[in-house]
């Protein structure tokens, strides 16, 4: 079910497609076709961000541009929230510091993403949710948490939280439907969501 | 323009975008020769999608050619899914799958052979690859490989429209850079390249106007995407949920495969 377009071997966090015989090519220059259903995904949760109007909504649109804001900054972690952290974390965050070219978006969203990336980002999204901010800067926090989660489950199948399956799910489900939540965010939450409920990867 | 050329909201019937209903509705004419072409595109348009799904349900790549010509001339020569087109609405996608497997059903109830010799002659389809191209997986449902063609037909369109919207306006750099940042590591499961770097390849004063570049052409694509997918649903409101919907099944089919 998983494996790697050119061995056949397991590959963590693909998808085996059928693929194109290598002998029989008449895709396009962009194909789309040898994609997975999870890019696809991703590439229409690209296309259907939509500004929204005032109101409830009006702050939607804040706290939504906030956590855009936190996500395509660099993967560099303030030195307060590294301070705070336990040493050994600490130092990891330091090392991830270095990482300037990524932003935090593009970490919690790639497979390739290490697994102890993850446990930091969800370490740091911890502290933020802890600091003493505005609701907003709570929400968006927690957001950068539960993605960091939800990347562990769906790239590297571990669970990096003590919450239980049910609970993540239930989570995962509420900040899928959440129109403040990037829709590629959306994407990874809903597909954590199915991973949760089926629990066959929750160890 | 005639007053009553406008419609109740003020826009000129003109002005609507074309769907998917009404590319139907377009066989509707007594002139032969663009009555074959209309047939032409909307068979160019939905045979993937439809022959994905039949040989999802287990039908060999010939049976599945033989199915699909039958259904276009069945459905969309004898005018049936124009009739029922002027009734449904509703989204296109929806309403294609189901007349596909009423027809399938049909067809197996009959149980008879379909050689069809449409009476225009649609166009022959190129099926040295497509069997290549669409062998059924071991875990997909006929409905999600549906699903899955239809969506790869789609956004493999608005791709190449934004790219040559880009190329066309002088922006090709545009392209690439949104292509190397944003594309490349959802299509290929890769590093995105570093702005630095981009900078560099393409001699671009400074990462910011990279980021600037990515914006533009994500703006054009999301609005080329949501043009589409109005195509192919009955009104504006409809396109979001349509969106939404084809992510669900594609992240449910993805959870699987």
């Amino acid at each position: 079910m998983f494996c790697s377009e050119d061995t056949g071997q397991p590959r963590r966090g693909g998808s085996c497609l059928p693929r194109p015989d290598r002998g029989v090519t008449t895709v396009e220059k962009t194909s789309t076709f040898s994609l997975t259903p999870g890019q696809l995904a991703r590439l229409l949760a690209l296309g259907a961000e939509e500004p929204m109007p005032g109101g409830k909504r009006g702050s939607d649109t804040q706290l939504a541009a906030l956590l855009r804001d936190r996500l395509v900054c660099p993967l560099t972690f303030e030195r307060e929230a590294i301070d705070a952290l336990p040493p050994a974390l600490g130092a990891m965050c330091r090392e991830l510091a270095a990482l300037a070219n990524r932003s935090l978006g593009e970490v919690l969203l790639d497979s390739r993403s290490e697994l102890n990336v993850l446990e930091a980002v969800k370490e740091y999204g911890k502290r933020l949710a802890a600091r003493p901010k505005d609701g907003r800067e709570h929400t968006a926090a927690l957001a950068i948490y539960y993605a960091a989660v939800a990347g562990a489950l769906v790239f590297h199948n571990r669970r990096i939280t003590r919450h239980t399956c049910e609970s993540l799910s239930r989570a995962f489900g509420t900040l899928a439907g959440r129109s403040w939540v990037p829709q590629d965010l959306a994407a990874l939450f809903a597909e954590v969501q199915r991973v949760c409920q089926a629990s066959a990867r929750c160890t | 323009m005639e007053r009553g050329d406008r419609t109740d909201m003020g826009s000129s019937i003109e002005e609507f975008p074309p769907t998917h209903w009404s590319e139907i509705a377009r066989v509707r004419t007594d002139d032969t020769e663009r009555r074959r072409r209309v047939l032409d595109e909307i068979l160019s348009r939905y045979w993937k999608p439809i022959y994905v799904y039949l040989r999802h349900k287990g039908h060999d790549h010939h049976d599945a050619m033989d199915l699909m010509q039958g259904f276009f001339e069945a459905k969309v020569l004898r005018r049936e899914l124009i009739r029922r087109a002027d009734r449904t609405k509703g989204r296109f996608r929806a309403f294609l799958l189901k007349s596909l497997k009423r027809y399938v059903a049909s067809v197996a109830r009959a149980k008879r052979a379909l050689k069809r010799s449409p009476r225009e002659g649609l166009k022959s389809l190129d099926d040295t690859g497509m069997a290549a191209l669409y062998e059924p997986s071991d875990t997909a449902t006929p409905d999600e490989a549906f699903t899955h063609a239809w969506a790869s037909e789609l956004l493999g369109q608005v791709l190449a429209e934004v790219e040559k919207s880009c190329r066309d306006a002088g922006k090709a750099i545009y392209w690439e850079v949104f292509r190397a940042r944003t594309l490349f590591p959802i299509m290929e499961n890769a590093e995105p390249r570093p702005l630095s770097e981009l900078c560099a390849k393409h001699g671009i004063s400074s990462e910011a106007r990279v980021s600037n570049m990515i914006v533009t052409v994500k703006r054009r694509f999301q609005k080329v995407l949501k043009r589409r997918v109005r195509e192919s649903v009955s009104s504006d409101e409809e396109v979001d949920g349509e969106i939404r919907d084809l992510m669900q099944s594609l992240s449910e089919s993805s959870a699987r495969w």
